[in-house]
Parts: C-alpha cells; sequence; structure tokens
C-alpha cells in the first residue's frame, strides 16, 4: 500500500535567500524518485519539507491528498547518518517505533542483520549501521520512505549492495520513494524517474524506463551522460 | 579495584600502539609487560609506607608524624571501644542525607531547566549566581540557623552537591545530539518515551560526571562542618584529638577520609560502567577481559 505526493505552488526561503521556487510535482503512488543537483540547489529542503520537518514559504505539499503540517506517522525519513540510539541495542533501536517486538525481529531479518540484534550500534561498520536504520524506517510498513542521501558516506562497494537491497524492498513493499542524492548512477540504478533541481526549479524530469534488475549497459550510461550533462553544464548562471 | 585495571589498560594501548600496531591482533595471549601487572600501581605506596615505618622506628622526633603500626594500634583502640565504627556510620550517614537532598534538587532544576525553556530563562542566571559562592563561607551563617546540630551539616553538604549535579544534568541536555532529537520527531516518538529512552540515557555520561565530582565535594563539605562545629562524626574525632595531642587519631582521620574518598569513587566509576556500556569508551576494558578468559 503506498500514497501520491503532490506538490504546488511549492517555495521556500531563508531569510532573503531563495531556494526553491514555484515548484510543481506529482510522484503517483508506489514510483521511486530521484531528486539530484549541486549542492545547496533545495533537494534537501524538499525532501524536508514532504517529511513535514520544513514548513513552506509558499504553496503547499499534500500526501494522500491531505496537507503536510508536521510529521506524519505514514512518512519515514532515512538519514545521511544513521541516527541511532548509541545506548539501545540494534533490536530495540528497531523496536523503538514499534509496540510489536516481532515486527522489530522481522524488520532486521529483512536486512539481514539477524545475527547482530544484541550488539550496541558501536559495534558494527558504517554499512550495517545504515541498515539498522533502513530496518527501523520499514518497521511501521509506512506508506512513504524519504532517503536523504544515506548512502553518501559508505564506500563503493557498500553503497552498490545497499542499492540493490533498497531496490528489493521497495519491489516488495511498494512504498512511495522520493531519494535525495549527488550520485547520478545511483539514481539510475534505482530510480524510476529522475529529477534535476537547479535555480530553484525542476531543471529536468526523466523516466528511467530500464528493466529491473539494472545492469550498467548503454543506455544506462546514456541516461546517466544526459543527467550528468544537464547538471554540469547549466544554462545561465546559478543564483 | 578500579585503578588496578585503569592504568594497566591505559599504558597496554599505548605500548602496542608506539610500537608495531599489527602485532596486537597477531599475538595468540596478550603480552605481560611489567607495567601491565596488578601490583604495580601499590609499588609507591608501599615503599612510602615501608620508609615511615622505619623512620618512626628508627627513633624520629615522634611527635612530628607519628609511625603506620601507631596509627593502626589508634585505629584498633578505637574500634575496640565502639567509637569508630560510631563516628564513621554518623559521618556517612550525614554525607549520604545530603547527598540525597542535594543531589534530587540539582537534578529536578537540571531537568526541568534542560527541558523547559521558560524554566532556564527564569532560573538559570540566579543559580549561575548563587554557583559562585564558595559554599563553605555560609558556614557562619549556617551555624547561627542550625547551631551545629545535624541540619547545619547536612545544608552544607546538599548545597555544596546540588550545583555539580544541576551543572552537568542541564549541559548534559542541552547537549544531546539534535539530530537524534530530529529523528525522534519523525518518527513520532511519544514526549514520555522521548524523555526515558533519549533525553535522559543521552545526558546520562554528563549527570555521571557531576555526580563523581559530587561525591568529592560531599566529602568535603561534611569534613569541613564537622571540623568546625560537631560533637559526633570523623571531623568531631579529629578535632578532639588535636586538642588531646593525640596524634596517632588525627593521621587516622584522615587516613579514614582517603579512604572514603575513594570508596565513593569506586562506586561512581561502577555506575559509568553499568550505566554507559553501549559506550566503547567504557565497554573496552570489560571486552578485554572477555578476550582474555577465552
Amino acid at each position: 500500500m503506498s500514497v501520491d505526493i503532490t506538490i504546488s505552488g511549492f517555495a521556500k526561503s531563508f531569510g532573503s535567500t531563495s531556494v526553491l521556487r514555484d515548484l510543481d510535482l506529482r510522484i503517483p503512488a508506489g514510483q521511486f524518485v530521484a531528486v539530484v543537483g549541486k549542492s545547496g540547489c533545495g533537494k534537501s529542503t524538499l525532501l524536508r519539507a514532504i517529511a513535514g520537518l520544513e514548513a513552506p514559504t509558499a504553496g503547499t505539499v499534500a500526501i494522500d491528498s491531505t496537507p503536510v503540517s508536521g510529521p506524519n506517522e505514514h512518512v519515514r525519513v532515512m538519514f545521511q547518518d544513521d541516527r541511532l540510539l548509541p545506548w539501545r541495542t540494534v533490536l530495540d533501536n528497531v523496536a523503538l517505533v514499534t509496540d510489536d517486538p516481532a515486527k522489530a525481529e522481522q524488520a532486521l531479518a529483512a536486512v539481514g542483520l539477524t545475527d547482530k540484534s544484541g550488539v550496541w550500534p558501536s559495534e558494527l561498520s558504517g554499512g550495517q549501521r545504515q541498515r539498522v536504520s533502513l530496518a527501523r524506517a520499514l518497521v511501521s510498513a509506512p506508506k512513504v520512505i524519504l532517503f536523504d542521501e544515506p548512502l553518501g558516506a559508505l564506500d563503493a562497494f557498500t553503497r552498490i549492495e545497499m542499492q540493490g537491497l533498497i531496490e528489493t524492498l521497495w519491489r516488495d513493499q511498494g512504498f512511495t520513494s522520493v531519494l535525495v542524492t549527488h550520485d547520478v548512477s545511483e539514481a539510475v540504478a534505482v530510480a524510476d524517474r529522475v529529477i534535476v533541481l537547479a535555480d530553484g526549479g525542476i531543471a529536468l524530469d526523466v523516466d528511467i524506463d530500464l528493466p529491473r534488475p539494472r545492469t550498467r549497459n548503454q543506455d544506462f550510461f546514456a541516461l546517466e551522460e544526459q543527467i550528468l550533462s544537464r547538471i554540469i553544464h547549466q544554462p545561465g548562471v546559478p543564483s | 579495584m578500579s585503578t588496578l585495571t585503569d592504568p594497566t589498560a591505559g599504558s597496554g594501548a599505548t605500548g602496542t600502539g608506539l610500537g608495531t600496531p599489527d602485532s596486537a591482533r597477531t599475538t595468540r595471549t596478550p603480552r605481560r609487560t611489567f607495567a601491565s601487572r596488578g601490583f604495580v600501581p601499590w609499588v609507591v605506596p608501599i615503599v612510602v609506607l615501608g620508609f615511615w615505618q622505619a623512620a618512626g622506628s628508627l627513633g624520629g622526633p615522634n611527635n612530628f608524624l607519628p609511625a603506620p603500626l601507631e596509627v593502626i594500634e589508634a585505629a584498633v583502640r578505637l574500634a575496640e571501644r565502639g567509637s569508630l565504627q560510631t563516628d564513621i556510620l554518623i559521618s556517612t550517614r550525614r554525607a549520604l542525607i545530603g547527598l540525597v537532598i542535594g543531589g534530587s534538587i540539582g537534578f529536578v532544576l537540571g531537568l526541568l531547566n534542560g527541558v523547559s525553556r521558560l524554566a532556564e530563562r527564569l532560573f538559570d542566571t540566579s543559580l549561575q549566581m548563587v554557583r559562585t559562592i564558595p559554599h563553605l563561607a555560609l558556614i557562619p551563617l549556617v551555624i547561627l540557623w542550625f547551631g551545629i546540630g545535624e541540619e547545619a551539616k547536612i545544608f552544607l553538604v546538599a548545597l555544596g552537591v546540588a550545583f555539580p549535579i544541576y551543572l552537568n544534568t542541564f549541559n548534559g541536555i542541552k547537549n544531546i545530539d539534535q539530530r537524534l532529537l530530529e529523528m525522534a520527531l519523525v518518527y513520532r516518538i511519544p514526549k514520555r518515551q522521548l524523555f526515558t529512552q533519549i533525553v535522559i540515557p543521552g545526558a546520562m555520561p554528563s549527570i555521571l560526571v557531576g555526580f563523581r565530582y559530587a561525591l568529592g565535594i560531599m566529602w568535603m563539605s561534611l569534613i569541613v562542618a564537622e571540623t568546625i562545629g560537631a560533637d559526633s562524626g570523623l571531623g568531631y574525632m579529629a578535632t578532639t584529638a588535636r586538642e588531646f595531642v593525640q596524634m596517632d587519631v588525627v593521621v587516622l582521620s584522615i587516613i579514614l577520609y582517603a579512604i572514603l574518598g575513594k570508596l565513593s569513587d569506586v562506586i561512581a566509576v561502577q555506575l559509568e560502567r553499568r550505566f554507559l556500556r553501549w559506550n566503547p569508551v567504557f565497554a573496552k576494558k570489560s571486552k578485554k577481559k572477555a578476550k582474555a578468559s577465552v
């Protein structure tokens, strides 16, 4: 089960700096959207607005046609850092957000960390910690998961492994996904649709019609190239 | 007990760190250097005691400092009379009552000001002002208020311990990782759970530092208070002994202070190990032991 996200007339400024202006975006239920762009293009701001962590300066964000006014029980965020509680064991971290311990164990099994359930987060590798964080996001069966560069700090091999895991879980559970990333290859590897943010708005919106599971072939690289060149060779001067 | 393991763990780590970092992982048995032996921290105290005893036996100026054996004799004498145990118990009781009262006040104020912006604005400046007054400077006033009764001593102890616990509880809460609080917001963790599962454990390392510091202040305040105005307790024992020039009892009381202080510190360290076992800094020692036993 999943829900759609509708963003209309969205604008956000911090003081006198305008980050996003008059942005319209509709994400159908169950779609996997990746948002890419240079640092400071507003991609994290957009994600935080969907999460209900930032109020828009103008316009609305609606999830399942209900306007977002704060954190929503159907929406979970996976952050760039794991944000696990260091004083709770792996299983207890996942169980923090559910009343059902059995569900926590299931979620941990889904990310392949059943054998680590009793250890402290400090004893895990960065990739394992992010998997626990993913299990915590999954445990309440959310309708939307927002990924805020969750793999940015991981090494290349772990990142590819995690992309596969996220893709598998998304196909299994069908939650609507928004992934913010600066890695275009990652965006093309997992998303149905890639959105490039530049100059306060959507500069490019492409569907990725590659069959899953994806291999890095000719078509893959062509799309990656198209998106990259749009980000790098921006017409006009960025404000 | 804790000091036995603390320096050994530290010096062992630097030893391998300076030399070959990999050898520590590849060697099957942990290297037993001289520095890692359990008795090493006790070498200096034992040597000093030996010299002290020898100087006393060889007939030094006896009224300057009694020999260790004389101090032990004094302890046995007082223990047989029962007054030693009574004095220790009375002092400990005063210390603990003061700690509970002052600690609770400091803890509650720290929590309140840490959580509520209004409470912080209302109370913090005043508390910071009062904090800068050395609490022992209030002794004349306290004696005028309470005489030399129990209240005077307990009041001074409570006043002394309240501030380190207040400050560290308050700072501990203020410095909680904002990212964890944001996570709690997104995951809609209920207020009550947020407090017990994130705020309190997050502030715990700081709270325990305050507690450990408060234990030191607790004994200091009590001893000063008992020395100045009391009719029982260890401070009183020392003051009376001074009047009768019982040098051995004076030295005994000083040694008892050291033992009680050390005992409190051991308890504080045990609490840190218990509450902060998730922290790699505190987990390391117990893990090393586990590895050694495997």
